[in-house]
């Protein structure tokens, strides 16, 4: 007994709190950013961060083990050549957790304020090729203020609840879940009877497009619907008229 | 009794031998009581070159060299080498994040004086196989690439008193590193080439 409770004592105390790092051993994360129009999009930043929660050991506390702590560390950092394209070096961590990169980060000198952040999430997830993980190809959006105008013409004793959904203009890909990275952002307004019009005002990525859901309501839904609308290119106004 | 003129030439050369012998003898003797072994300690500025990621993506520090080495001889002394400097990373795209890494060698040497051991003016020059580590840490982690190290030296030295001198030494290192890569950075990666000159002190043991 007395030797089991030894054991378990020092299986605490040696328990990993942070990353650890493989020996002599080094990755290579390679990848390519362009435009909407897929030229090379050069001198944009891209951080790659290794994470994972470890047991916080707190000896002499009771039950004795602390609760989960994230440990995060900065583990490579490069910038887009002339032909858009990065190859950053990496330590290998060796403790279980993600690495994650992100492209064009708001905290980097070479951050471009009108273009998206993209976050490259569970790059392990990839299988990797002699030590290689090779990245496709990201597209970096133009962020614009949109304008969404709502008009209608008929019924004005009508309240109108509608709902915008359009893209973030901060991308992420989840690579463990490559189907699933549909995330969006959700705006509500509402029309109330004798208001003829609506303009909501948003950020967005250029060339999207919003997806509106809304209902008529008068005593009860008197309609109900979702449509898509693209934006006018110029003046990046989404127009609908109800 | 007459000696007959062979018995004089083995007499003549029996002595003459002898008389050599003894005064080789008399003369290790001294030598030896002279000066047994030497340590010197130096501080180094460290230079790394060519196409390696030691060369192009650190900038390395001051660090410094410890040597000690025993006579084996009228002019070979064997020994050992420690060699520390610490490096900050330049380019960290091409290495990886590190806060800081340390570089330590550990060698054998056997070394040959170009001079004698017990003049005032020292030329030695010698080599030897080792181990190197880089020392990486990140955070609060710590991680370590190891290397088969040669090291070969040209030191000369100037004895300021019976057991103290000055010492000027150029060291060059050779390491071979385990680093496991991509392929295309297997080059980059494996071998790194270090020239060290230092300045120090040396002490002699008597």
């Amino acid at each position: 007994m007395k030797y089991a409770f030894s054991v378990v004592l020092l299986m605490i105390t040696i328990t990993s709190c942070h990353l650890d790092y493989e020996d002599n051993q080094r990755l290579l994360i390679r990848g390519a950013v362009s435009d909407v129009e897929n030229a090379p999009f050069a001198d944009v930043s891209v951080e790659v961060y290794a994470s994972g929660n470890f047991l916080a050991p707190r000896l002499f506390i009771p039950p004795f083990f602390g609760s989960l702590k994230n440990d995060t560390d900065l583990i490579g950092r490069g910038t887009t050549n002339n032909r858009g394209s990065f190859e950053i070096t990496i330590p290998s961590p060796e403790t279980f957790g993600v690495i994650f990169a992100i492209v064009n980060d708001e905290e980097s000198s070479l951050y471009k304020q009108d273009h998206t952040s993209i976050l490259l999430n569970e790059i392990n997830a990839i299988e990797p090729n002699s030590l290689v993980y090779t990245l496709p190809k990201f597209e970096l959006q133009k962020i614009v203020n949109a304008t969404f105008i709502g008009t209608r013409s008929e019924n004005n004793s009508d309240t109108i609840e509608l709902r915008l959904q359009y893209p973030p203009i901060q991308k992420m890909i989840d690579f463990s879940n490559i189907e699933g990275n549909s995330e969006s952002e959700l705006l509500f307004e509402k029309l109330l009877p004798e208001e003829n019009s609506t303009n909501i005002v948003f950020k967005t990525l250029q060339h999207s497009v919003v997806i509106l859901s809304y209902k008529r309501i008068n005593k009860g839904i008197v309609e109900e619907k979702e449509v898509e609308i693209s934006a006018n290119s110029n003046t990046n106004r989404y127009e609908y008229e109800f | 009794m007459s000696m007959s003129f062979k018995h004089i030439v083995v007499l003549l050369a029996f002595s003459m031998t002898s008389h050599m012998m003894f005064s080789q003898q008399k003369e290790r003797t001294s030598s030896y009581y002279d000066v047994l072994g030497e340590m010197g300690v130096s501080f180094a500025l460290p230079l790394a070159y060519g196409q390696n990621f030691l060369s192009e993506a650190y900038t390395t520090d001051i660090g410094f060299s410890l040597r000690g080495m025993v006579r084996v001889d009228k002019n070979w002394l064997l020994g050992a080498n420690f060699g520390y400097f610490g490096a900050e990373v330049s380019k960290v795209e091409q290495v990886g994040n590190m806060d800081n890494t340390s570089i330590l060698h550990l060698h054998a040497l056997v070394a040959h004086s170009f001079l004698k051991v017990e003049s005032n003016l020292g030329v030695r020059s010698g080599i030897g196989p080792g181990y190197a580590k880089y020392q990486h840490r990140l955070d609060r982690a710590r991680f370590k690439d190891t290397a088969f190290s040669l090291l070969a030296f040209i030191e000369v030295s100037y004895r300021l008193g019976k057991t103290v001198g000055l010492l000027l030494n150029f060291e060059h290192y050779w390491d071979f590193l385990a680093i496991d890569s991509a392929p295309s950075q297997n080059n980059f990666f494996r071998r790194t080439q270090i020239f060290s000159p230092s300045i120090g002190l040396k002490f002699y043991i008597l």
